[in-house]
C-alpha cells in the first residue's frame, strides 16, 4: 500500500517536471525551429511543466528530428544510453518517423529513429505545426511518466 | 601554437622541472546545448584563451543532389526546399528560377512579385531567428524570447499568403501556386507596420545601447576584408565588414523598387546583429513598395522547359546561393550542384576564433555567423596553396562514402 | 462561475487532474484557410488511375513503402512518410484527393444557365404519371399527386408537354433576357480567368 502510494507520488512528480532535449540527427532544421517555437510565448510548453534543456545527461525525453544520417548511426544509440531512466523518445517529423523524403533511391540515410533506438511516440508531418507537437507531447508524456513506475515494476498499472 | 609565450594556468613537470602550460581540447558538439544542429567544433585552449579551432562537418549529409537526379522539377522542387528549413523559400525560388531560365517565355509578372514578397518575409523571419540564436548564446534570454515572438507574427503573414509556416512549396515554373487577393496583402502590411517595425526598432536600439551586449559583442570575432576574400564570406556577414556584395542588385524586381545594399564598418559580432536588423527594416520597405507596384494579371503562366545547363544565383537570407544544374528537355534534373552560403560562413570561424579571450566568446562568434548546418553539407573542396584539402576529418570519410556510392 | 462552483470544480476528479497534471482540453490554434493537411482519399470517386502514386515525391526504399502506395484496392496513404506537398491532389483527374488548399478556387462552379424552365401548374395536374414515364433524363416525378421538376437534370426536350393529357398543366417558361445576359457574362469571365491561370 505504502509502496503503491510512493510509486504514485513519484509518477505524479515526474509527470509535472519533464526535461526535454532535442537531437537533430541530420534533418533540415524545419522541425527544430518548430519545436523551438513551441517554447516561446504563443505555444509555451513550459506552462505544462515541460522544460527545454539540451543536455542529454539531465533529460527525461529525447526528441529526435531528422533521418538518421551515416554519421549519426553509431552516435544516436550512444546518446540514448546517456539519458538516465526513466526516459522516453519522441520522433517529430516524417523524417524521424520513417526517413521521409530522403529515404529513397540515392539517399544515404537510415529509415527513421525507430531502427536504432526504441521510440515511444511519433508526430508525422513535414514539418508538423507547433500545435500538433504540443498536442502530442502534452497528451503522451505525462501519462507515460505516471505509469512508468508501475509498468517497470510489473505493478497493477492503475 | 607552441611558439607562443605560455600564459594562463601552468604546471611544473616533476621529471624535467620545466614549466608547461595546461592546454586542452574542448570538443563542442555534435550534440551540445548551444547547437541546434549537429556540428563539431574542436577548440584548443590554453588557460582560458582559445588558440586553435577546427570545424568538422558531415553530420547532416543526406545526399540530396543524388536523390534529385532523374526527378522531374515538380518533385525536385520539394526536395530543394528541404535542403534547409529556415531559408527554405530561397532554395525553392533558386531552383525554380534555374528551371525557368532554360524554358521558353517569361514567368508571369504578378507571380514574380508575389514570389519576392514571400522571399522578403522569409528573410525577415530568418534574420530574427539568427539574432535570437545569438542572444541565446550570450545568455540574454529576454531578447531571445522577444525576437522569437516577433518572428511568430512574421510567420503568421507567411501562413496567410502561402498556407504553411515553413516549407511552403510556393513556387512553380511560370509563377506561384495560388493567387493572393488584395485584402490579404493589406493585412500583412498592417501587421508589419504596426507590430514588426516598432518591435525591431526597439531591439536595434537595445542592441546598440545596452552595455552588457556591447561588452560581449563589440570587438569580438572581427572579420577583416582579407578574411572575406580568403574564405569567400557572403551575405550579411560580409556586409557587416563593409563589403557591399548583394546578389539582389542583379535579380529581377529588386532594381525596380529601388534596392541598395546596407553595409556597416566594424565587422564584429555587434555589427552583424545590427546589419540584420537594418535589413529587416529594409525588407519591410521593399515589401510595401512591391505591394504598391504589384501588377495585375495572371499569377501563373505555362512554360515549356527546353533543357540545358544553367547556373542560377539568389540572395538567400544568409548570402549568395548558387544552383548549378543540368536539365533535360521536359524538366528532368540530370545533375545538380548546390553551393550554399553557410559553407564559407562557418569556415571563417577557424580564422576568427583563435585569439578569443574565452571559449564563451568563440561560441558567441559562432552563433553570430548565422550558421545553418543543414545547408552546409554540400562538400566543395577547395585546395589551398599546397594542395591541401580544406575539409578535414569526418567530412572526408563521407566524401569517400559518396564516391563509392556514386561510382 | 460562482465561488462555490469554482471550489466544486477544483475538488472534483477532473479538476484535481487538471491541477496536478500537464493537461489541457483547449483547442490550440485554428488551422489557416490555405493549410495543406494530410490528403484524404475518397474511395467513391477514385478511378484507380495511379496518377497520384506517380506524382508522389517520396519514393520507396528498402523496407519502407512510398508515401502514396498503389495497391489493388486503390491508393493507400502512409502518414508517417507523407510530406504534405499536395502534388497528389494537383494531378488527380477526378478530384478524389483533397488536401484543403489546392481546390480552393474550384469550389465556385458556374454552370451555363438554361434559357427556359419547365413549370407544372399544381391546380391542373392530375398526377397521372405519364410525364414521368416519357422523361428521358428522369427529371420529373410525381410526388403526392403532383408532378415536380428537377431543374438540374432537365434537358428541356418538352416530351412531358406532349405526353400530358391536360392542356396547359405543363408549360415552358422562357427566362428573362437581362438575367440570361448577366449569367453568360459571368461564365465567360470565369472561363477566361481559368484559361489564363493555366
Amino acid at each position: 500500500m505504502v509502496c503503491c502510494l510512493l510509486k504514485k507520488l513519484k509518477g505524479l512528480i515526474r509527470s509535472r517536471s519533464i526535461h526535454v532535449s532535442v537531437v537533430n540527427t541530420g534533418g533540415c532544421n524545419g522541425c527544430d525551429i518548430e519545436i523551438l517555437a513551441c517554447f516561446t510565448y504563443r505555444y509555451d510548453l513550459e506552462q505544462y511543466g515541460i522544460y527545454y534543456h539540451n543536455n542529454p545527461r539531465k533529460t527525461d525525453v529525447l526528441i529526435v528530428t531528422g533521418p538518421v544520417t551515416e554519421q549519426w548511426k553509431d552516435k544516436l544509440p550512444k546518446l540514448y544510453d546517456k539519458v538516465p531512466e526513466p526516459k522516453a523518445v519522441v520522433a517529430v517529423g516524417s523524417c524521424a518517423c520513417s526517413g521521409g523524403i530522403f529515404n529513397q533511391d540515392g539517399g544515404r540515410v537510415g529509415g527513421g529513429a525507430a531502427e536504432f533506438i526504441p521510440v515511444d511516440a511519433e508526430v508525422p508531418g513535414c514539418p508538423p505545426r507547433p500545435d500538433e507537437i504540443v498536442k502530442a507531447v502534452v497528451e503522451v508524456l505525462p501519462t507515460f511518466f505516471r505509469r512508468w513506475e508501475f509498468e517497470r515494476g510489473g505493478g497493477d498499472g492503475r | 601554437m607552441a611558439d607562443k609565450a605560455p600564459r594562463g594556468v601552468t604546471v611544473i613537470d616533476l621529471d624535467t622541472g620545466e614549466e608547461k602550460p595546461i592546454s586542452h581540447h574542448v570538443p563542442v558538439g555534435p550534440h551540445h546545448p548551444i547547437l541546434k544542429e549537429p556540428l563539431r567544433i574542436k577548440l584548443a585552449i590554453r588557460g582560458e584563451e582559445v588558440v586553435d579551432c577546427k570545424v568538422e562537418m558531415g553530420y547532416c549529409h543526406r545526399g540530396i543532389e543524388k536523390i534529385m537526379e532523374g526527378m522531374p522539377w515538380q518533385k525536385a522542387a520539394f526536395l530543394a526546399e528541404r535542403v534547409c528549413g529556415i531559408c527554405s523559400h530561397a532554395h525553392n525560388m533558386c531552383f525554380i528560377g534555374a528551371v525557368e531560365s532554360v524554358s521558353e517565355g517569361e514567368p508571369a509578372r504578378r507571380g514574380l512579385f508575389l514570389r519576392y514578397i514571400v522571399q522578403e518575409l522569409d528573410r525577415i523571419q530568418s534574420h530574427l531567428i539568427a539574432n535570437a540564436a545569438y542572444f541565446y548564446s550570450i545568455e540574454h534570454e529576454t531578447m531571445f524570447v522577444w525576437n522569437m515572438n516577433t518572428r511568430e507574427r512574421v510567420l503568421d503573414c507567411i501562413e496567410k499568403i502561402t498556407g504553411n509556416r515553413i516549407l511552403t512549396g510556393w513556387n512553380v515554373v511560370g509563377g506561384v501556386r495560388l493567387d493572393v487577393d488584395e485584402d490579404t496583402l493589406n493585412e500583412v502590411i498592417e501587421v508589419l507596420e504596426e507590430k514588426v517595425v516598432p518591435d525591431v526598432e526597439t531591439y536595434r536600439k537595445i542592441a546598440s545601447n545596452d552595455p552588457f551586449i556591447k561588452m560581449r559583442s563589440r570587438g569580438v570575432g572581427v572579420i577583416t576584408e582579407d578574411m572575406i576574400r580568403r574564405y569567400r564570406v557572403v551575405g550579411p556577414q560580409a556586409r557587416a565588414s563593409g563589403v557591399a556584395q548583394d546578389i539582389r542588385t542583379i535579380e529581377p524586381v529588386y532594381p525596380e523598387v529601388g534596392f541598395r545594399p546596407i553595409t556597416r564598418d566594424h565587422g564584429d559580432n555587434l555589427d552583424r546583429i545590427l546589419v540584420r536588423y537594418d535589413e529587416v527594416l529594409q525588407s519591410v520597405e521593399l515589401i510595401e513598395r512591391m505591394v504598391e507596384e504589384l501588377p495585375r494579371g495572371d499569377h501563373r503562366v505555362e512554360m515549356k522547359v527546353e533543357g540545358g545547363h544553367v547556373v542560377n544565383r539568389t540572395e538567400a537570407p544568409r548570402g549568395e546561393l548558387v544552383y548549378d544544374m543540368e536539365i533535360s528537355r521536359g524538366g528532368v534534373v540530370k545533375k545538380a550542384t548546390i553551393r550554399t552560403p553557410s559553407v564559407p560562413n562557418i569556415r571563417v570561424l577557424e580564422a576568427i576564433a583563435p585569439g578569443a579571450p574565452s571559449v564563451a566568446d568563440a561560441v558567441a562568434a559562432y552563433a553570430s555567423l548565422d550558421p545553418c548546418v543543414a545547408c552546409n553539407e554540400r562538400f566543395i573542396v577547395i585546395d589551398r596553396d599546397k594542395d591541401e584539402i580544406v575539409f578535414s576529418g569526418k567530412a572526408r570519410e563521407v566524401l569517400r562514402a559518396c564516391r563509392s556510392k556514386t561510382s | 462561475m460562482s465561488f462555490q462552483d469554482f471550489l466544486n470544480h477544483i475538488l472534483s476528479r477532473e479538476g484535481v487532474r487538471r491541477l496536478l497534471d500537464a493537461h489541457s482540453s483547449k483547442k490550440y490554434t485554428v488551422k489557416p484557410r490555405r493549410f495543406r493537411n494530410f490528403p484524404t482519399i475518397d474511395p467513391e470517386k477514385c478511378v484507380v488511375c495511379g496518377a497520384c502514386a506517380d506524382a508522389c515525391p517520396v519514393g520507396p526504399s528498402d523496407g519502407k513503402p512510398p508515401a502514396l502506395e498503389m495497391t489493388d484496392k486503390g491508393p493507400v496513404l502512409h502518414e508517417d512518410r507523407c510530406i504534405r506537398c499536395g502534388l497528389c491532389a494537383e494531378v488527380c483527374p477526378v478530384s478524389a484527393i483533397q488536401v484543403g488548399t489546392l481546390h480552393e478556387e474550384r469550389e465556385e462552379v458556374v454552370k451555363p444557365p438554361k434559357p427556359a424552365e419547365i413549370a407544372v401548374d399544381p391546380d391542373l395536374c392530375i398526377g397521372c404519371g405519364r410525364c414521368e414515364r416519357v422523361c428521358p433524363s428522369d427529371a420529373i416525378h410525381v410526388v403526392d399527386g403532383t408532378a415536380e421538376v428537377d431543374r438540374e437534370s432537365c434537358v428541356l426536350c418538352e416530351a412531358c408537354i406532349d405526353a400530358c393529357p391536360v392542356a396547359g398543366a405543363i408549360k415552358l417558361l422562357p427566362m428573362d433576357v437581362e438575367e440570361l445576359r448577366r449569367c453568360w457574362t459571368k461564365i465567360v469571365d470565369t472561363k477566361r480567368r481559368e484559361v489564363g491561370s493555366r
